[in-house]
């Protein structure tokens, strides 16, 4: 009896000393994607072909959602000749999502917006600009993609969309890795993931908690900083965390800075009081549509609509002025 | 004190050894699998992994080339730290990146689809956004 005792604790100790009470494993991996690159992390009694699965279903939306594959669904629309098009059911309930954003904005989001965002190419590739003499557009180029931005020329359907419209184009750029990353946390879910951290260049969804039951901790990016270098930290647990800045893609000529965030009105990069603009949603697809129209419309114009949007949470806007200013439910740990 | 009484006195003095002993190494073994060396670099092109580097075991400036359908980029260690010294992608966005240590936040060259991932333990949060 009594080394049967002994026995019993000295596995239980080993199995202490080691570690080895963790069953379940945490998996992580980074891949490039498209445009950005993707880290996810799941934790829990996991297949472990889960995370091969997660990334061919951000490949298989890209797919999908892209301005530039040809075949996909947009370029599908944006190449019809202004006739009705058929599309997948997850390509009408984003376009679908991106005019309520048009309406929630007054127009300053629009995703008819895809003549503009080529015209000025903000991922050109250096020998391409090397034989430009300006990288800004000409005001008469500027005229003509402009007249082209119109959300009301869209007819959406059950099935199909069209635009009447036939130069317009639509760029879903500024809402799909939201919806991905949604996508892909529904995807982990429903796969029985104890937590996942799907992250796709910035727009960050925190399913359930980390592996060691603690919430997670999502850096937010000092704007013009070091890569990495922080104005804070926010600690969630089943939302999203989506940013925008003015600094991420953008250029110098002649000592002015132009971004890529751009002003339909204007047909340039929007003149704005918000370096960048991070939003902590039900969803990523709300928090990075809301980053971006955060941008747009101003702090003054977020600060007074944001609350009222179903999904919101929390906003932490970094203004031109170097002020950090915060918008309901977050906390940013400095 | 009779010989069976001394008996048992002999076998708990053993078993209290042993279990001494067990403690011990399985203190060693925990302590050796929590020192799970924390900075490692891994180099991937078109999502293949190509190289996984120990950064802490780094005695001398190493160069990797990954020369791979039209990528071409140099990659620099030593000790600690990487960078891309070189790169043939048309945004140069790799280059300018400069010496990275660690973190969470890869070095991307997009155009050649080469990235550089660092495992860290020491990481206080779990992503980056912005
Ligand atoms: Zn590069």
């Amino acid at each position: 009896m009594k080394r049967i005792s002994l026995i019993i604790i000295i596995v239980m100790l080993l199995t202490l000393l080691s570690g080895c009470a963790e069953r379940t494993v945490q998996l992580s991996e980074t891949r490039l994607l498209m445009d950005t690159y993707g880290t996810i992390t799941i934790h829990g009694d996991i297949d472990p072909e889960l995370l091969d699965d997660a990334f061919a279903l951000i490949e298989e939306l890209e797919g999908l959602f892209s301005m530039t594959i040809e075949g996909s669904d947009v370029w599908r629309i944006n190449n019809s000749g202004g006739e009705a098009v058929q599309v997948d059911a997850r390509t009408i309930e984003l376009i679908t999502t991106g005019l309520e954003f048009a309406e929630l904005s007054d127009g300053m989001f629009d995703i008819t917006i895809g003549r503009l965002s080529r015209l000025w190419d903000f991922g050109a590739a250096a020998s391409d600009i090397a034989s430009l003499e300006s990288r800004v557009p000409s005001v008469l180029t500027i005229k003509e993609a402009r007249e082209t931005i119109n959300s009301d020329q869209m007819n959406v359907a059950e099935n199909t969309v069209q635009i009447v419209n036939s130069d317009a184009w639509i760029d879903l750029g500024a809402i799909a890795k939201g919806f991905i990353a949604d996508s892909v946390a529904e995807l982990l879910i429903d796969r029985g993931v104890s937590g996942a951290l799907i992250d796709l260049g910035g727009d960050v969804v925190a399913v359930g908690y980390r592996q060691d039951g603690t919430v997670w901790r999502i850096a937010l990016q000092l704007p013009f900083g070091n890569p990495g270098e922080r104005i804070g930290v926010v600690e969630v647990s089943g939302v999203a965390v989506v940013a925008s800045g003015i600094y991420e893609r953008q250029f110098e000529e002649n000592g002015i800075i132009y971004h890529h965030i751009l002003d339909p009105t204007t047909g340039m990069p929007v003149i704005t009081d918000i370096v960048s603009a991070t939003i902590v949603a039900e969803n990523a697809l709300i928090g990075e549509g809301l980053s971006t129209i955060a941008i747009l419309v101003g702090s003054e114009r977020a600060l007074e609509r944001f609350e009222q949007v179903q999904g919101f949470i929390g906003a932490v806007l970094v203004l031109d002025s170097g002020e950090v200013l915060t918008i309901g439910d977050v906390e940013l740990i400095v | 004190m009779n010989k069976s009484e001394r008996t048992i006195k002999l076998s708990n003095r053993f078993w209290m050894l042993m279990l001494g002993v067990i403690v011990i190494i399985s203190a060693i073994i925990a302590v050796l699998l929590w020192r799970v060396p924390a900075d490692y670099a891994r180099i991937y092109h078109d999502n293949v992994l190509v190289d996984v580097i120990n950064l802490t075991t780094v005695t001398e400036r190493r160069e990797i080339e990954i020369t791979r359908d039209n990528a071409n980029n140099v990659v620099v260690i030593e000790y600690g730290r990487v960078r891309m010294e070189c790169a043939n992608c048309p945004d140069g966005i790799c280059v300018r990146r400069g010496w990275v240590s660690g973190g969470l936040i890869p070095i991307v060259c997009l155009p050649n689809r080469v990235v550089i991932v660092f495992d860290s333990s020491d990481n206080d949060v779990d992503a980056v956004v912005g």
